[in-house]
């Protein structure tokens, strides 16, 4: 190596530098953790006894930074951004401690049961939601129907680079019958209308006449939630400030810290270390084979995890040879061990997922895929009845081996360790496969889209509403003809779970769209055209000053930071 | 001399429209970086299209690529397609910090490497030429990513031997950088003066992780080339005068054994600019290298152009510089 070449080096080789490094990092991330080892858990029950108190700065170390604060405009669209402006922007519905749906700013939530939705005969839907009275901007003002109206506008304007006006765009008006009772009139049935009723709203008073573009990139100058914007020193640090006259203070939503500031560490190793060294208070690492030992031998803190939202699947493109063929799906299906490949990938973190959606959506989960177990006379009989033939190692047909391949995304661990299980379980059934991890550019700007891939893993991410119809009808698959609109990867075409999709997306009542969704799972479960896997993990470590933690898979890491305090030394 | 920089400048012109012409083309080879975006089921082909048309994706390559370089040559370095900012906002707030530790990692670098080099050089095969030898190639072998982590393990060590004072911070920008654009270059580096401990104990780990591998290769070059210098016979010819030693070797060997790493630190100097990718992300600082990046992942082509652009212009005045440097240092070199 020449002298003085360390920048250029680093700049060649960063890619395979950065997988070797994340091996070393871990071994070395888990001595460090290790050295030292305490009782983490009985000092967390301490600091847990202890009542909260007001005041304190908590420390929240992020391994991504966001390029602006504006969430609802491209820039913002990363889950860091949302994490970080959540605690300035209430809604008119959140979700609560047990990921449901809860009211906010609205007083409740809207449904048929309540006579809040109403299903016009012309096709259309009127949901009526009403506000509370005492909401108010962090200048005083009153949040009203106003600035609801107005959030909806600024999403609907042509000059403004809106990230999706998915459902927003099915509005037609939405009236202010009194200052706080917004009256959402929908053009057509739209079952996921609590996201879009559920609307943060946006404070025309201030933000009227802005170029909406640029004026939130830097700063927020307004909040209606439990802490106000102090400043962003960029890329190094984000400091909130208790809002002093949070609307919603007091009963449980009592604001206890005085700020709380965010730290931008790239690496997920060095954030570990530097929660154990005390230079951040709360982490949010990544999922890991082995993060759960790590934060258990981790002295002064502790951590809390829960399957999260975003869930692992493995998708076949049933549009091309081999897997449009279902007996070649079902005998795939049924040689793989899912709950190994849990065990082995996340170490027991979690549960082997049976559905397409999780065990949160309470009204619409169906655990339709839990038969799917390893079973390998079942395999060979499928295989044998699609007309292949063992032939040698591996299954054949017309002189060719029953090769299958493999994508995902390169550079992540827990993915690249299901890959090589997947293809030992396969070998074992006669089914050979070939592994090709590709960056995510490539992966899912071209390899998902263009259909260019046998088996693939990915993650999905779920939200409170069950909605799948992109993923799984007939016509969301990407083609050139639709422009690639659409998330049907799989190629997968079922008239009868289309129809059943589509239903259940105009289907307010969640009794009748239950019902729909529930169908469908099991007639995907014996199509096949994917299996799911297991959700990842989402965990939250902190250090024993910090109190008030809680993972919520559909709140994001900030859901409830009025909650969050620090323990006085 | 005013001839050959305006005879090299010229020859740039060519180099860089080059240059620019073959990073647009790569930049626009990738996918479109809203395509990824589509994975999200709330965002349709509609979105896609609308959003290319509001940052000008719509228009033809040529006619992008001549808009581009039209501002470009006025000083203008463009917007940001991700998130609406001046590019050279975005530039002006993380070059203060690279320019921080690359630079400060060159001066300890060189402060280390060529007095050890130049020792080893007389005492060659002697006990601390083969140390030297010993760790140096250690040293070269070490990843940086591994240094970073190594450091890092000692930090933690550290603290816990100090009863929890935490001396060196394991990661995260000093305060004085913070400021970013707003402050200009020079104020942030004047900033950081102001509050030297804090910025020395964040400082400290990434600037010995990247000087470590300098020191191992510059000091090895130096060994080097002094050793091959003080065999010359002009050496030999200079003790037979009567010379001092210490004229002979400042004035006639390490001035000649200096050539080779002119070159090599010139070029070192312009790639200050670039940042170092690795040690950047392992101690969480906000430099160049992760802004190029978060820039490439993007596909924000200004951005990326102007960092490149920028790049290649430092490379050749460097280049041009040491030749300079070649004609003070050599005078046997006339720059014509």
């Amino acid at each position: 190596m020449g002298p003085g070449r360390t920048t250029v080096i680093e700049r060649a080789s960063w890619r395979t530098a950065g997988r070797l490094a994340s091996s070393f990092a871990l071994l070395i991330a888990a001595m460090l953790l290790a050295a030292g080892c305490g009782s983490s858990a009985q000092s967390a029950d301490a600091a847990e006894d202890a009542p909260p108190q007001k005041g304190g700065n908590l420390v929240v170390g992020l391994d991504q930074q966001p390029q602006c604060l504006n969430v609802v405009i491209v820039c913002g669209g990363m889950a860091v951004t949302s994490n970080i402006t959540g605690p300035l922007f209430d809604s008119l519905l959140t979700v609560d401690a047990e990921g449901q749906d809860a009211p906010l700013i609205a007083t409740e939530v809207p449904s048929t049961d309540n006579g809040r939705v109403v299903l016009t005969p012309e096709g259309g839907m009127v949901v009526t939601l009403d506000m509370q009275p005492k909401a108010r901007w962090s200048d005083g003002k009153p949040i009203t129907c106003e600035d609801v109206v107005f959030a909806w506008k600024l999403r609907m304007d042509e000059r403004w680079l809106v990230r999706s006006r998915e459902g927003y765009n099915l509005l037609s008006k939405i009236d202010c019958v009194t200052p706080l009772r917004p009256v959402f009139h929908f053009k057509e049935r739209y079952a996921p209308f609590l996201g879009i009723v559920g609307i943060a709203p946006m404070p025309k008073h201030v933000l009227d006449g802005k170029d909406f573009n640029t004026f939130l990139s830097d700063e927020v100058p307004i909040s209606s939630g439990p802490f106000v914007f102090s400043h962003w020193d960029r890329s190094v640090e984000i400091v909130l400030k208790r809002n002093e006259d949070y609307w919603n203070a007091g009963n449980d939503d009592e604001p206890w810290l005085d700020s709380i500031t965010f730290k931008f560490i790239p690496d997920s190793n060095t954030l570990k270390i530097q929660l154990r060294t005390g230079e951040v208070d709360v982490i949010a690492p990544p999922p890991d084979s082995s993060l759960k030992e790590e934060l258990e031998a981790m002295p002064r803190g502790s951590f809390s995890s829960e399957p999260g939202a975003y869930w692992e699947q493995l998708a076949f493109n049933t549009g091309k040879a081999p897997l449009n063929n279902r007996d070649v799906r079902l005998a795939i299906a049924f040689s793989i061990d899912r709950q190994q490949l849990a065990d082995v990938v996340l170490r027991k973190q979690v549960g082997v997922l049976q559905s397409t959606l999780l065990e949160g959506q309470k009204d619409y989960y169906l655990p339709a895929w839990k038969d799917i177990k390893p079973d390998p006379k079942k395999a060979t009989a499928l295989l044998e009845k699609a007309g292949y033939t063992k032939d040698g190692a591996y299954y054949a047909k017309g002189g060719k081996p029953l090769t299958v391949v493999f994508k995902s995304t390169a550079g992540n661990n827990l993915r690249l360790k299901v890959a090589q299980l997947l293809q030992q379980k396969l070998k074992g059934s006669g089914i050979k496969m070939e592994i090709a991890m590709e960056p995510a550019e490539v992966f899912f700007g071209q390899s998902t889209i263009q259909g260019n891939f046998d088996i693939a893993l990915w993650a999905w991410s779920s939200t409170t509403d069950p909605s799948q119809r992109t993923l799984f009808s007939c016509d969301k698959i990407p083609t050139d003809a639709n422009e690639y609109e659409g998330n049907n990867y799989y190629r997968y075409c079922n008239d009868e779970v289309t129809k059943l999709l589509t239903k259940a997306d105009v289907t307010p009542d969640v009794g009748e769209r239950a019902a729909a969704i529930k169908q469908v799972q099991q007639l995907m479960r014996a199509d096949m055209p994917m299996i799911p896997l297991f959700q990842r993990p989402d965990t939250v470590a902190f250090s024993n000053r910090a109190k008030g933690m809680d993972v919520n898979p559909f709140g994001g890491m900030t859901w409830n930071t009025y909650d969050w305090s620090v323990v006085a030394k | 001399m005013i001839g050959f920089t305006f005879k090299r400048v010229l020859s740039a012109i060519p180099v860089l429209i080059v240059v620019s012409i073959i990073m647009f083309m790569l930049m626009k080879m990738g996918p479109n970086p809203l395509e990824l975006l589509k994975q999200d089921p709330k965002f349709s082909a509609e979105d896609v299209k609308r959003i290319s048309k509001l940052n000008g994706w719509d228009k033809p390559l040529v006619e992008q690529y001549v808009f581009w370089g039209k501002n470009f040559i006025t000083g203008d370095l463009g917007i940001s397609t991700v998130d609406q900012r001046a590019v050279w906002d975005k530039i002006s707030e993380r070059l203060p910090l690279t320019l921080m530790v690359t630079g400060l990692s060159m001066v300890v670098s060189l402060m280390i490497a060529l007095p050890i080099g130049a020792y080893v050089a007389i005492h060659k095969y002697s006990k601390s030429d083969y140390v030297a030898t010993l760790s140096t190639f250690a040293m070269m072998a070490s990843p940086s990513f591994f240094v970073a982590l190594l450091l890092q393990l000692a930090a933690v060590k550290l603290q816990d031997m100090n009863g929890g004072t935490l001396w060196f911070y394991t990661g995260g920008a000093p305060a004085c950088v913070g400021a970013g654009s707003d402050s200009g270059i020079l104020k942030t580096v004047g900033s950081c003066a102001m509050t030297p401990i804090e910025a020395f104990r964040r400082l400290a780990l990434p600037v010995t992780a990247l000087s470590i591998l300098q020191i191992a290769g510059w000091s090895r070059y130096m060994r080097s080339e002094l050793v091959g210098v003080l065999n010359q016979d002009y050496i030999r010819s200079a003790m037979a005068k009567g010379l001092s030693g210490k004229v002979v070797f400042f004035r006639h060997a390490v001035r000649n054994a200096l050539l080779p790493l002119v070159t090599i630190v010139a070029l070192d100097v312009a790639g200050l600019f670039g940042g170092a990718v690795i040690t950047e992300s392992v101690f969480g600082l906000p430099g160049m290298g992760g802004l190029l990046l978060e820039s490439v992942k993007s596909t924000d082509i200004a951005v990326v152009l102007a960092i490149v652009m920028i790049g290649a212009t430092l490379v050749l005045v460097m280049t041009t510089v040491a030749d300079m440097l070649y004609g003070i240092l050599d005078p046997r070199v006339r720059v014509n």
